[in-house]
């Protein structure tokens, strides 16, 4: 009995978990063909001829590439002005009791429920009345506003877990508050930190609104504003688009691969108690 | 009397000392939480503060725009295509939610079982690549699965379906929300199956034994252990997926630009066509701050929850 439920459970799992990785076997597959054999009929489930072609035509455009860099950019300056702010915050918020602390929380909870296209319409007229339209700082800027809420209630969470008692040592040792944070807190708290970065790094690579109304070359504009722009092409190269949004979605996947021990740990320290 | 003096001196002293000490020592606790709440103060209280400014502002004339009262708010209300749009993004926020939450609770029941280690974490990993890919692969990815020569409608008509498996799902009035809508759950399960799976981990193996020796069938355990011990994440990741769907603009905008005859505009679309196609910035601000609004009292609980929480944990 317990085993025929064991065998039943393995095969619920991989039924299921089949069908919810079609799209991106599909995106593979449309991916290694050319572009007449897309929609060729009957449909090839598995492409007959498989080709290159679509990625020789990405590799071969250099504006296509120049996205790629975009991205990296601005998705890291932002990962990184995160994690710093929101680690000195973190340990802030956890460690002591000051006037308008709640005050703080509270406000930080109420950003993450603004709307994105509310914030877009003052930042489109702010980013061009400084001259800042279609450059990378305009993005950055942009994107921390919705990812700093996060990775600070991230690092609040995961510094909450890191015992007191390390940091009264500390003082009594004769630490003060800033030597404790970066001598005492921030060498445990590499797992929250990597959870966080890696969050934001998501975030940010992913974004797509404020790329749309804050950018219009292709120097600055990142990668999904790339995709974004071929979907609305005429004559769409669907195998050129899926080549490149799974080049696009590669670094995300092995970011996540290689570091999804401490994202598990940092993501749901805070939920789960 | 003089001792008195002295004393009341003293007191008046120290007190003064410990208020500048006090000041002192809020400055040396507040410098690690302050650097972050100026920047999201800048980044997000200002532009808040301009969005409620320009939404009494009448921007007919860009170069001038004139006070206008609430008649932006009054044209709003009166809006056909914002009740439109307010319904779509209830229809597309509760069928995501719903739907993700079933899928992402059956996936994290199914791989909470007990199997092999290396299996679980395999298929944790895979099935968390949807959440990985951006909005505009997703969006690309699914408008061509959901074309008329689409994978979808292969299968449709392999398995018998021949008039169903001739739909444009993307271009039809009647079929379009479910197909932007199905995107949509598949991007969103992952997390939700990860959240619940972390939560499931938690409960202690014991209240299962118990139940199966007393007989509780599955449903039973369902029931009365998983679902109970795992309401309060159960609740928190229903409120974030609310909020977060609610403001959802990527995958309308990419997959149908809100048609086809506004049948997927919702709220942030909305919004979009009118402050960046019509350069209606008062109109268009207007219906932020009431989405805004909608928002805010819609997670009340949520947020009182957190609150409460908040208190008992630090």
């Amino acid at each position: 009995m317990r085993r025929r439920n064991q065998v039943s459970t393995y095969l619920t799992i991989v039924v299921l978990g089949s069908i919810l990785m079609v799209p991106i076997a599909w995106m593979i597959s449309i991916a290694f063909r050319s572009n007449p054999d897309v929609f060729s009929m009957p449909l090839q489930l598995i492409p007959e001829h498989p080709t290159l072609d679509a990625f020789r035509t990405v590799f071969g455009n250099k504006s296509l590439l120049r996205l790629f860099v975009n991205s990296y950019i601005v998705a890291l300056s932002v990962t990184a002005i995160c994690i710093l702010f929101a680690s000195l915050a973190g340990y802030g918020f956890t460690r002591f009791k000051f006037k308008g602390k709640n005050g703080a929380l509270i406000y930080i909870l109420l950003t993450q429920m603004f709307p994105m296209v509310l914030l877009s319409i003052p930042y489109f007229l702010f980013i061009t009345s400084v001259g800042l339209y279609n450059t990378y700082i305009a993005l950055i800027l942009a994107y921390t506003s919705f990812s700093l809420p996060f990775s600070i209630m991230m690092m609040r969470d995961f510094i909450a877990t890191i015992p007191k008692e390390m940091d009264e040592a500390a003082t009594i040792d004769g630490c003060g508050p800033f030597k404790t944070f970066f001598l005492i807190i921030l060498p445990p708290s590499l797992p929250g930190l990597i959870a966080t970065g890696v969050y934001t790094f998501i975030l940010a690579w992913n974004e797509f609104l404020f790329a749309v109304v804050l950018t219009n070359s292709v120097n600055v504009r990142p990668l999904t504003i790339g995709i974004g722009m071929l979907i609305g092409e005429f004559a769409t190269e669907w195998n050129a688009l899926m080549a490149l949004s799974f080049m696009a979605s590669v670094p995300l996947i092995l970011v996540f691969l290689f570091l999804q021990k401490y994202f598990l740990q940092g993501l749901t320290a805070g939920s789960v108690k | 009397m003089k001792q008195a003096h002295t004393n009341s001196e003293n007191h008046l002293k120290s007190s003064g000392r410990s208020r500048s000490q006090g000041l002192m020592d809020f400055f040396i606790k507040a410098s690690f939480v302050m650097p972050a709440m100026i920047l999201l103060l800048l980044l997000t209280g200002y532009p808040l503060f301009q969005v409620i400014q320009m939404s009494f502002f009448d921007y007919t004339d860009k170069a001038k725009p004139v006070f206008a009262g609430a008649s932006n708010y009054e044209a709003i209300i009166n809006d056909p295509l914002f009740w439109n749009a307010m319904s779509n993004t209830a229809v597309f926020t509760i069928a995501s939610v719903i739907c993700g939450l079933v899928l992402g609770l059956t996936l994290a029941i199914l791989l909470n079982q007990p199997i092999n280690t290396r299996f679980r974490a395999i298929y944790r990993s895979l099935l968390m690549f949807p959440w990985l890919t951006s909005s505009t692969v997703i969006a690309a990815t699914w408008i061509l699965i959901l074309s008329p020569f689409g994978l979808l409608n292969w299968f449709l008509r392999s398995i018998g379906l021949e008039s169903l498996g001739q739909t444009a799902w993307l271009s039809e009035e009647s079929t379009a929300m479910f197909g932007v809508v199905l995107a949509n759950i598949w991007r969103s399960f992952p997390f939700m199956m990860l959240m619940f799976l972390a939560g499931l981990q938690t409960i202690s193996k014991e209240l299962y034994e118990a139940a199966e020796i007393d007989g509780a069938g599955f449903m039973h355990r369902l029931r009365y252990i998983t679902i109970p011990q795992l309401k309060s994440i159960l609740l928190t990741v229903a409120m974030l997926e609310m909020i977060w769907n609610f403001r959802s603009f990527d995958l309308v905008f990419l997959m149908t630009g809100g048609g086809p005859m506004n049948a997927t505009e919702v709220m942030s679309t909305f919004i979009y066509h009118f402050a960046f196609r019509k350069l209606n910035f008062g109109y268009a601000s207007a219906a932020a701050i009431i989405m805004l609004l909608i928002m805010i009292s819609a997670s009340i609980l949520y947020l009182r929850a957190s609150l409460r929480k908040e208190a008992n944990d630090h």
